[in-house]
């Protein structure tokens, strides 16, 4: 009971000190909230993957099938501005010359100019680009069904088509109901990284200082023992690890409606993610006699680790062979459960693979911090 | 109420302390001398218990000092190191130290608040450590040994790099430890240290006690002879030779070098004699110094060298 | 001025000595630009994702769920989706667990209903977990739901008459019925050819540049786009390291000593930031021999480039000239600089394209060296002179030197 009051109160102590740094809210919170503002935003409506994808119609044509074709481009997801010269800023264009009317009326073909900016959303213009294929084809289909009969008349009264095939989508049964916004998907990859950062920094500075001043040593003139010691650093960093999840995973629910899913175990997700962390973190501090070092150590292997597990990109866009190497990254295990309490309301079955393989990686990395541990240099 | 019996410990081929016996009563000051590489941070560290692998015993009223670790509840260690936290003030560094000793919390309060007013620090209780002056880091890194009422305290060279004020506030509270029958080891370079603080001093070198006892004891180890140091232009050859006969009759040659030698002498009276012979010999002597029987030149005979070597 | 060069020599003999860090710190930019490069560098023309796993469930197994699924077999396509062929209840497991970007469900009935041209929905299910590539999935079925509604409305009748017949047993089929239908069929497919062979109306798609903009990125230049923001953002953590012996050397008086020698204050203080910019130049130089060797980068024309990284070594080591004569401690040095760096990244491009960023932040990005330097770098890329951003970098460094030099000054003499 003593020890255990040993333990809490170094950790206690160490998390004193990290909390009164005054920059240690600008790594816990503003950076990472900065993070998720940009990210969140980019994913949930930047020119990347915008909700609506705009195309400008420069409509030539003197007769009356420009404003007949314009009609079946029209759909929520695509906003079509119609003027009659090309302008010169946009990210999508279609020209309608001037005699398209005449061409379809006298069963030409023809082919309409579509350009698309280089640097513009590809996505967008793949969505403006197929809904001009379906408007063709919606097009065809009725001048078929009018089939020999004078074009001319075509637009006083013609046969309508009709969407007989319809597509309708939803996501699988007992797993969201709204869709996900780009927060749900920035927020835990963010809070996955910057544990990562904060833990590995913070956590393998403060060790390798403790021990340069001897203030590990003399930790140790009192009862508490070595073990003791090093289980009291863990702790610190495991619990710093866990408040800065718990304070962006709050701001997350308050300000971006973030949806986590079974929020208990997204928490013990991130808890035995943190204890491995901070098991790295003390063995990186007892391992570097430099600052800089750890900085540098630390910022190349949060970075690699959050890259590869999908906290900056859907893992979804990243090449097979990758999402392989992935799995080397405790990150990737992390976003793994976190992604299936989140999106798919799994429970503690489904996280539980995932579970174990941090747990192992934990229990394997405390063994060797705990080896490296060091009480001088 | 401490016992040391034949502790020895090595580092490789380097032996720190080779059969180090030592003995130390309730209330008793002992300082410790010895110059670098003598063996007494390693001493320090063994008894502190963070130094393991040693051979020999320690105990402690009977009972083996690493016996458990509520042992360490009796000891207090105050390191060269200004081992405590920089970004908290002096009195939340006194209660996170005394907290990991089986203190109760509220008399550990009062006795932090105590700790500042001996260590004169009391109007600086709550600014962070880091704005203090080396004298004061030194001042507060004593009082955190000390807040538990150690039995036993160790401080390990507790006075370096600090001014003369400081200095004696922390010579003031050992003395002051002592008094209140706590027993003390410190080890330091400074003989006047010890001198005036300590009621029983221990010369150590290649990790044994050379000499212990108290000032006048220790003295009387050199035979009450003064120390005649002559310096100028002679080899150490021809000096050696000029005072060959006059050797073993209340003269002894301690040392000699090229243009540097040293004489203790039981009778000043024979001066003027080693000075004609010199004469005689042509060897140029350019200054004379005689220096009284001292702790220094007990030093000096046992160890063969300055403390500072 | 013999002195000058003591210190500056001495200093980047340190550094280099213990090069650890520095090694770290080329590395991390590297590494990240290699990774990403190999993450976003479009695959091949006009396919910029992976291939996108779909399973079908064909609860119909009829002659228009065989087209359908058919239809994902075409050649474009099949590098597109990589199809898995299964059923409801597989499929569903599968979907749980978010195995494949999505799953298309064919209803029951739907050939049938597809011949009486009754409405039929084709089901999609999205996994939520993924942001794109089940929209894609959704879209493409739309384009093949439309085809299926026009040709089942072309061929209502004849489909219908079909239909009909397939009600009937095979003794008493009216076989010498089929001919007719067929016969009507085939007028029905010579009339719609004319519009449907050429068709009447295709696209033709171009891609276009607007005045002044970058070219696109490719597989050979994803590289060359990644590699200078990550560079400029590793070269501040560098210059920051080697200059914050300004503060340790105060800290632990062997700035004292220094100033007790005939050494002049501004010499210690020109050889400081001289050897940040020495250092800054060389890690730039690393990267892009690098970047050259490896990632084959071709930064344009090379003295161009050189300028702009000389200009932007300046520049950073003259921030942290002034940075480190206005902060009190090593301590409060390291605490403020990395949140320094990190923002001047995040807004100024490093971590994301600033083409896609929200306004404002692409607005506070003119204040950072990281926009200007990326921006100088892409126009080098195209063998443009990058006027404006050497004069910014250079102009604001110079500022920034002149206010850092008394300010050290000023520290010095303390």
């Amino acid at each position: 009971m003593r020890t255990l009051r040993r333990i809490l109160h170094v950790t206690a102590n160490d998390l004193r000190i990290m909390v009164g740094d005054k920059v240690f809210f600008f790594w816990t919170l503003a950076f990472p909230v900065l993070f998720i503002v940009l990210f969140g935003l980019v994913f949930k409506a930047g020119a990347s993957a915008p909700d609506v994808a705009e195309v400008v119609v420069v409509n030539q044509d003197q007769g009356r099938w420009g404003a007949y074709f314009i009609d079946k481009i029209k759909t929520p997801g695509v906003a079509v501005t119609v003027t009659d010269k090309e302008p010169e800023a946009y990210n999508r264009l279609l020209v309608l010359p001037p005699d398209f009317s005449a061409r379809i009326e006298a069963r030409r073909d023809q082919a309409l100019a579509f350009k698309k900016r280089e640097n513009a959303s590809a996505r967008a213009a793949a969505r403006v680009e197929t809904r001009l294929y379906q408007a063709i084809a919606r097009t065809l289909s009725e001048l078929i069904l009018y089939g020999d009969g004078d074009l001319t008349k075509f637009l006083d009264g013609h046969p309508e088509f009709r969407d007989i095939v319809l597509v309708e989508s939803r996501f699988p049964p007992k797993t969201v109901s709204v869709v996900p916004s780009g927060f749900d998907h920035t927020i835990p990859g963010t809070t996955i990284q910057f544990i990562m950062m904060m833990v590995m920094i913070y956590g393998g500075i403060s060790v390798m200082e403790d021990r340069k001043k001897g203030i590990l040593g003399r930790l140790l003139f009192s009862p508490l023992s070595p073990g003791g010691l090093f289980r009291a650093k863990l702790l610190g960093r495991w619990l710093m690890g866990l408040l800065q999840a718990l304070m962006l995973f709050a701001i997350g629910k308050i300000f971006f409606r973030l949806n986590l899913g079974n929020v208990p175990l997204a928490l013990l997700v991130i808890a035995v993610f943190a204890l491995a962390m901070s098991a790295l973190s003390v063995f990186i501090g007892s391992l570097c006699t430099k600052e800089d070092l750890i900085i540098g150590l630390s910022v190349l292997l949060a970075n690699l680790f959050a890259a590869l597990g999908g906290c900056w990109w859907p893992n979804e866009i990243v090449p097979p062979a990758v999402r392989t190497v992935a799995r080397i990254s405790p990150a990737y295990w992390a976003m793994d459960a976190l992604h299936k309490l989140t999106f798919f309301r799994g429970g503690f079955a489904d996280i539980a693979p995932a579970l174990a393989v941090l747990g192992t990686l934990a229990i394997v990395l405390t063994a060797v911090a705990g080896k490296a541990f060091r009480i001088r240099d | 109420m401490l016992e040391i019996k034949n502790l020895t410990k090595s580092y490789g081929d380097v032996v720190a302390l080779d059969r180090f016996s030592l003995d130390l009563k309730k209330g008793e000051v002992l300082g410790l001398l010895g110059p670098n590489g003598a063996g007494k941070t390693t001493l320090i560290s063994i008894l502190a218990g963070t130094v393991r692998d040693f051979t020999g015993t320690v105990t402690f009223e009977g009972r083996s000092l690493f016996a458990d670790r509520s042992m360490k509840n009796r000891l207090g260690v105050v390191p060269q190191d200004m081992a405590f936290y920089d970004d908290l003030n002096a009195m939340d560094n006194l209660l996170f130290w005394g907290g990991l000793y089986d203190v109760p919390r509220a008399d550990l309060k009062r006795r932090a608040a105590e700790l500042l007013e001996v260590v004169e620090l009391s109007d600086r209780a709550k600014e962070p450590v880091k704005n203090f002056s080396g004298g004061m880091k030194r001042r507060l890194n004593t009082a955190i040994g000390l807040l538990h009422k150690p039995d036993l305290l160790l401080l390990d060279e507790p006075t370096v790099g600090i001014d003369v004020q400081a200095k004696v506030s922390i010579l003031d509270i050992i003395r002051s430890v002592g008094a209140a029958g706590t027993a003390v080891i410190f080890t330091t370079h400074q003989l006047a240290e010890v001198e005036g603080t300590c009621s029983r001093i221990a010369i150590m070198d290649h990790g044994r006690i050379l000499a212990q006892g108290t000032l006048d004891a220790l003295i009387r180890i050199v035979g009450e002879k003064d120390i005649v140091e002559f310096t100028g232009e002679f080899a150490a050859a021809a000096f050696s030779e000029a005072l060959q006969d006059l050797a073993g009759d209340g003269l002894e040659l301690l040392s000699v070098a090229d243009g540097l030698a040293s004489l203790a002498v039981a009778d000043t009276g024979r001066i003027p004699k080693v000075m004609d012979r010199l004469f005689q010999r042509k060897l140029a002597v350019t200054d004379m110094k005689i220096k009284t029987p001292s702790l220094e030149t007990v030093f000096l005979k046992l160890t063969g060298r300055s403390l500072r070597d | 001025m013999r002195r000058f060069f003591l210190v500056l020599a001495n200093d980047i003999r340190r550094h280099l000595r213990s090069p650890w860090t520095l090694l770290i710190f080329i590395a991390i930019p590297l590494f990240m630009t290699a990774l990403i490069g190999i993450i976003f560098a479009p695959r091949s023309e006009g396919n910029e994702l992976p291939s996108i796993p779909v399973l079908v469930v064909d609860n119909d197994k009829g002659l228009g769920s065989k087209l359908l699924v058919g239809a994902f077999d075409a050649d474009q396509l099949k590098k597109m989706f990589q199809v898995t062929l299964t059923d409801q209840a597989d499929g569903d497991k599968r979907m749980a667990k978010g195995k494949a970007s999505a799953m298309v469900v064919i209803p029951k009935g739907f050939t049938l209903d597809l011949l009486e041209a009754k409405p039929v929905t084709l089901l999609v299910v999205k996994n939520p977990a993924e942001q794109f590539l089940p929209d894609v999935v959704e879209e493409f079925m739309k384009t093949i739901a439309v085809m299926l509604s026009g040709a089942v409305q072309a061929f209502a009748e004849e489909v219908k008459g079909l239909r009909a017949m397939l009600n009937l047993k095979l003794d008493s089929f009216p076989w010498e019925r089929l001919a007719p239908e067929f016969g009507k069929a085939q007028k029905k497919v010579v009339a719609a050819a004319k519009f449907l062979d050429p068709l009447l109306i295709r696209l033709k798609t171009e891609e276009t540049r607007a005045a002044g903009a970058r070219p696109p990125v490719t597989a050979y230049s994803i590289f060359a786009v990644i590699l200078p923001g990550m560079a400029i953002m590793f070269l501040l953590f560098i210059v920051q390291t080697v200059m914050r012996d300004l503060l340790s050397d105060r800290e632990d008086g062997k700035l004292r000593r220094m100033l007790t020698t005939p050494l002049r204050p501004l010499e210690l203080i020109g050889a400081r930031i001289a050897g940040g910019w020495i250092m800054g130049l060389l890690v730039l130089a690393v990267m892009v021999a690098v970047g050259t060797l490896v990632f084959r980068v071709a930064w344009g024309p090379f003295g161009y480039f050189l300028l702009l990284a000389a200009v932007a070594a300046f520049w950073t080591a003259a921030f942290f000239a002034l940075f480190h004569a206005l902060v009190r401690s090593r301590n409060q040095a390291g605490a403020l600089g990395a949140p320094i760096i990190l923002a001047f990244s995040l807004f100024g491009g490093s971590m994301m394209n600033p083409e896609v960023m929200p306004k404002a932040f692409k607005a506070v990005g003119i204040v950072t060296p990281n926009r200007w330097f990326i921006d100088g770098a892409a126009l080098v890329r195209e063998g443009r002179f990058p006027v404006l951003s050497l004069v910014v970098l250079f102009a604001s460094g110079l500022v920034l030197l002149a206010l850092a030099v008394p300010a050290l000054r000023r520290r010095a003499s303390v």
